[in-house]
């Protein structure tokens, strides 16, 4: 085999390699970016917070959402109203999208369209 | 930009959501075209796809919901209400949504 046909062949193999990998990590998912995505679709706002923040929230009784956990390593996401939300001090707006805002967050606090 | 650029470009924004087999479009950000029932229709049209469309409807509505804006289409982003009220009402007809 030449090698030109070699290094196209190892191209080729390489590529299916990543797009296999690629597979497994969106097979082995079990629809987590889905209820990310979901979790996401409800919020019209999303702020970055401290971990301590993110604790009291907790502790007040706004529940942890558990897509969350299933991430790996987990991200702390929660709902809480606006309100609450005003009264923490250092929390920075970041887009609600799944870009790099959100995942470099210690934690997120989502405030919903509308409330439940 | 015409409504007709404006529709384009919506249009090629939602590809992806558009794509799927079975899917409907409902709806538009021209006010006269969106019609009181198309909620309802929706709901009828949604509830004869098989699950696993259901779910591929549910799974690019979130897409659609988290869509940027682009250059020279509409900013997808004031839709946000919108497609998160029409997926919790579709998530409501559908029992096995989850």
């Amino acid at each position: 085999m030449s090698e030109s046909l070699a290094r196209r062949a190892r191209q080729v193999r390489s590529r299916a390699a990543v797009r296999a990998w690629e597979y497994r990590q969106r097979n082995l998912s079990k629809g987590v970016w889905f209820r990310l995505r979901r979790v996401l679709a409800e919020a019209k706002e999303a702020w970055a917070i401290g971990p301590e923040s993110f604790d009291a929230l907790v502790a007040e009784g706004y529940p942890r959402e558990a897509v969350g956990d299933e991430l790996s390593p987990p991200r702390r996401i929660v709902f809480a109203s606006a309100d609450r939300l005003a009264r923490i001090e250092g929390r920075w707006a970041i887009p609600v999208s799944l870009a790099a805002d959100f995942f470099d967050a210690p934690a997120v606090a989502l405030v919903r369209f509308r409330t439940r | 930009m015409t409504f007709r650029d404006r529709l384009l470009a919506t249009l090629r924004a939602i590809r992806p959501v558009l794509e799927v087999p079975g899917i409907m479009v409902v709806g538009s950000e021209v006010p006269n075209l969106l019609q009181p029932d198309d909620a309802e229709e929706l709901g009828i049209l949604y509830r004869a796809l098989r699950a696993d469309l259901r779910h591929a409807v549910l799974s690019n509505m979130t897409v659609l919901s988290l869509l940027g804006p682009r250059p020279g289409m509409p900013d997808p982003r004031a839709q946000r209400q919108r497609v998160s009220d029409a997926l919790s009402r579709l998530e409501r007809q559908d029992p096995q949504a989850t």
